[in-house]
């Protein structure tokens, strides 16, 4: 039978207590130590060690709902991208919902690098094709076959930097930044079949599922949640969302194990009587 | 009636099941356009079923405000929403024309800037919904976490103390108690090197991660393939009826 | 040209289609040469015609690792097994630059898989170059056509092992045929069912089941909607309530029709209400939202989450804790067993979703092909075991024959 067991802490109060431990650390303004992650190191690695003009491929394949452990790790790629000068091209098959999130990302950073980058030359956004399997199939063929145009409704073909690329392997470096399914596709029916070079920036849920894929090198370093786009963003060296979103999350989980202790103690003192 | 609604079902079943199996193991052009288009044919049977999704929506809601049953005035709010952000999706605005600099063109349900109304309940209404939705696991998962980690026994005990280790794990002080506790154990001697690192947090967490964690995953994930292809097989060899509605008859 | 001095022209120069592929590559394949050493280079120039003009297509150095690929798979998986591609070099070629138009390549097309029309010859012509001395080899010149396979060989072992493993499980369920009377392992869950039926029928309550957020093109969907059929019986006969929010539209009346004839199975066809099986969004947290004020408000007695699910499984089984309902999971997504295995009171894992038809119906061609997968799991364990061991002691030429390409 289900009935919840009597708790020795109301829910409310766990709630509460949740809400405090999120709301006072983000008010707050103190310096965390740092977060050493092997997999997030070896992901900016690779993309510093592109060469200037190399063209890199970013999905964006999240919601609203994942926006707040993905948005900040795609500003911090997206700053890297640019500061080093090199070609982004950026779409998403995930869902209609997520272009949105793209644009505003795209259009915020671009403002930043504002007289550095230019659209058309240094990055493009070329949209949503549905479908994911066909459109990855697409692309590793023909990647004008999918996308013939830019979200502006201009040819890429002849586009500056769309210079060079005719299909996936053409891309210096591949990333999707997913909260769903996608990396599979990608890495099933993409980097598998056209052996381009793939990263991966995903919710620490599923970062797990692609250990095997880290260790069997078909993806160079994945970002994993919150706490690897916090080490990320440590690293391109520019502050963003992850850092304050970082202490909440610090303290959330430091809560979370005291109530897991305290709720054992008194499980143990209640079987005692 | 029965040659409609059971024969030619199962026997496309089986014809397209086994077209399938074949595919992947075919790297001829044709191949690949047989798998577009069979892509292509179910994202546009899903659309034109949404049709059928919004006919039950409609009847389901109409019929409570009809009948004034309980809650009949969350309906009435359903349904103005719907209409509202239709309506919107389908406000022209002036954007700028990419084509002809200094020109200006309409655009329907405008063009991903806040400034348009589509967009407007875009970015105000759908997106800090669906984020608040997602941030509301975090106040849930420590209500789960003390309901279900009792060290009842050793398997709970072993998933208790994982947990702890990944939470710790994964924030920064972590990574520092780790170097602590390492420091500490730089003294005894017998211990192995590895519990003398200062990464000693991040490497449990890592360890824990890819080897228990994954050795796991993987056996799970073998069962799901491989009950799949079992499943598939009752499905393609019509011995799983049960999705065309009703089982064997 | 210089004359060669010094450098040995390598031998088994050929141009041929690369095989296992779509026609759109070909394979350029010549032997080590003695001369092979830093400092030599091999450039290899391409025409789609016999006489030029010729354009350079690639430049590798002769020792240079990254240049070529020694054991590709593909080309040789079946010599690579036995260790002979190692003195082999070889480029594979996708397409010839332009000789007139700079930044142009023209791709290589069987002409076949693109247009009716004769078949396209490609020309290559292999030199070895020595810089420092200036020297200049001519290592052979040759022609292909590209062609698209039907079969990808490389992949052979894949599809062998698939037919072996559908092989067992077709002989499993025709074995189940003549001996009916099948073992299967207790499945606490799916034990629990009439147990949190019957609660919902003493409660007054409805069961609220949910099919999960794939579509019917989903294995997890099928089993899931095929529990339902078995579930609605049960909940027919026992004249209780069943609520069905569906996620997909195309689920909707797959779900709509498998009620309504468990309904009539049961002898209760008057009690099927179709508007008890709805379509809500298929919008991940639309959907949550809308579940939990169903359980919130109409207070099920019993949820089961049967198929795939994302992020929301926490929030939907922790709602359902909060109202006191039993709580039965099953699903295939490993990401989010956990949350249901913390929250719910009975978790099928994996498999136990889809074993749960065979299970809940006592179907014997069903129960049999649970036989054949277990039969299959055990061959799979065996030879986990076998390859592990003789990898060990370094013969990984199984290991080679089951690599994916």
């Amino acid at each position: 039978m289900s009935q919840e067991t009597k708790r020795p802490i109301a829910r409310w109060v766990i709630f509460l207590l949740v809400a405090l431990a999120a709301v006072i650390p983000y008010l707050m303004k103190f310096e965390l130590p740092e977060l050493p992650a092997e997999v997030v190191d070896a992901l900016y690695k690779e993309v510093e060690a592109l060469p200037e003009g190399t063209p890199v491929l970013i999905s964006f394949d999240f919601d609203p709902g994942a926006e707040a452990e993905l948005d900040p790790m795609a500003r911090a790629i997206l700053r890297q991208c640019f500061r080093k000068k090199l070609r982004v091209i950026n779409l998403s098959l995930y869902m209609p919902q997520a272009v949105p999130l793209m644009q505003g990302v795209i259009r915020d950073i671009s403002k930043e690098y504002e007289g550095r980058v230019t659209k058309g030359t240094d990055y493009v956004v070329v949209g949503f094709s549905p479908a994911a399997q066909a459109s990855i199939n697409g692309m590793g063929e023909d990647f004008y076959s999918v996308f013939p145009r830019d979200m502006d409704d201009r040819p890429l073909k002849g586009m500056p930097v769309m210079k060079g690329i005719s299909t996936l392997k053409d891309f210096g470096l591949v990333i999707d930044l997913a909260a769903g399914s996608l990396p599979d596709y990608w890495l099933v029916f993409g980097q598998s079949k056209h052996h381009f070079k793939m990263g991966l920036g995903c919710t620490a849920v599923m970062a797990t599922d692609y250990y095997p894929y880290l260790q069997s090198k078909q993806l160079v370093g994945m970002i994993g949640g919150m706490s690897a786009g916090y080490r990320y963003e440590k690293l391109v060296g520019i502050p963003g969302p992850a850092g304050s979103a970082m202490r909440s999350l610090s303290v959330i989980h430091l809560l979370i194990v005291a109530l897991v202790i305290v709720g054992n103690i008194v499980y143990f003192a209640q079987r005692r009587r | 009636m029965r040659f409609f609604k059971r024969t030619i079902p199962l026997a496309l079943t089986f014809v397209i099941g086994v077209v399938f199996f074949l595919q992947p193991f075919s790297p001829h052009p044709f191949s690949g356009k047989l798998l577009e288009l069979f892509s292509n044919w179910v994202a546009i049977v899903a659309s034109v079923s949404l049709v059928l999704g919004l006919g039950s929506l409609f009847l389901v809601h109409l019929g409570k405000i009809r009948k004034q049953g309980a809650g009949w005035g969350y309906s009435a709010v359903l349904l103005s929403c719907f209409f509202w952000i239709s309506v919107a999706g389908f406000w022209p605005m002036k954007v700028d024309d990419p084509q002809h600099e200094g020109q200006t063109i309409w655009k329907i349900g405008g063009d991903g800037v806040i400034e348009s109304h589509y967009f407007w309940i875009y970015w105000n209404v759908y997106r800090p919904c669906g984020a608040t939705m997602f941030s509301i696991l975090g106040f849930f998962i420590a209500s789960a976490a003390f309901r279900a980690f009792r060290a009842r026994s050793l398997e709970a005990t072993l998933l208790l103390v994982s947990a702890v280790i990944i939470m710790v794990g994964n924030i920064p002080w972590g990574f520092e108690w780790g170097g602590g506790l390492a420091g500490s154990l730089k003294g005894v001697n017998w211990l192995p090197d590895f519990t003398k690192a200062q990464t000693l947090g991040p490497d449990i967490r890592d360890w824990v991660l890819t080897v228990p964690n994954m050795a796991a995953k993987r056996a799970i994930l073998f069962g799901v393939v491989l009950g799949g292809i079992a499943t598939s097989l009752r499905i393609i060899f019509g011995i799983e009826r049960s999705y065309l509605g009703g089982g064997r008859d | 040209m210089a004359l060669a001095q010094g450098l040995v022209k390598p031998e088994g120069f050929e141009v041929k289609d690369r095989p296992d592929d779509g026609g759109r590559w070909l394979v350029v394949v010549w032997r080590e040469s003695p001369s092979d050493a830093p400092g030599a280079k091999y450039v290899l120039f391409g025409s789609t015609s016999e006489g030029g003009p010729w354009t350079q297509v690639a430049e590798v150095d002769s020792k240079a690792p990254e240049g070529f690929q020694n054991s590709n798979p593909k080309m040789f998986w079946l010599a690579d097994l036995f260790e002979q591609a190692k003195h082999r070099h070889y480029l594979e070629i996708r397409s010839i630059p332009h000789p007139t138009k700079a930044n142009h390549s023209i791709p290589l097309w069987n002409a076949s898989s693109r247009s009716t029309g004769p078949k396209r010859s490609y020309y290559f012509r292999l030199e070895m170059v020595r810089e420092s001395t200036g020297e200049r080899l001519v290592v052979g010149s040759g022609d292909a056509q590209p062609i698209a396979n039907l079969w990808d060989s490389s992949k052979s072992t894949i599809f062998l092992g698939c037919v072996g493993f559908c092989a067992l499980v077709l002989t499993m369920i025709r074995r189940a045929r003549k001996n009916p009377d099948m073992f299967v392992r207790r499945i606490p869950g799916l034990d629990a069912v009439d147990e949190a039926i019957g609660r919902a029928t003493e409660m007054g309550k409805p069961v609220l089941y949910l099919n999960g957020l794939l579509g019917m093109e989903s294995i997890s969907t099928i089993a899931s909607t095929s529990i339902l059929g078995r579930l609605a019986r049960r909940i027919a006969q026992y004249d209780s309530q069943i609520l069905v929010p569906c996620y997909d539209p195309v689920v909707l009346p797959i779900c709509q029709e498998i009620v309504r004839e468990a309904y009539l199975d049961a002898g209760r066809p008057d009690a099927f209400r179709e508007e008890s099986i709805y379509f809500l969004s298929n919008d991940q947290f639309s959907y949550v939202a809308a579940v939990d004020g169903i359980m919130m408000r109409d207070k099920p007695a019993a949820n089961f989450y049967m198929g795939y699910y994302y992020a929301e499984s926490l929030l939907l089984a922790e709602t359902g804790a909060a109202t006191g309902a039993i709580q039965i999971a099953g699903t295939d997504s490993v990401t989010q067993l956990p949350f249901f295995i913390a929250a719910c009171d009975y978790t099928l894992i994996g498999e136990e979703l889809y074993a749960a038809s065979a299970y809940l119906s006592r179907d014997p061609m069903q129960l049999g092909s649970l036989k054949g997968l277990d039969y299959g799991k055990a061959v799979l364990i065996a030879m986990l075991l076998v390859g592990t061991l003789l990898v060990s002691f370094e013969l990984d030429f199984v290991r080679k024959l089951f690599a994916t390409f």
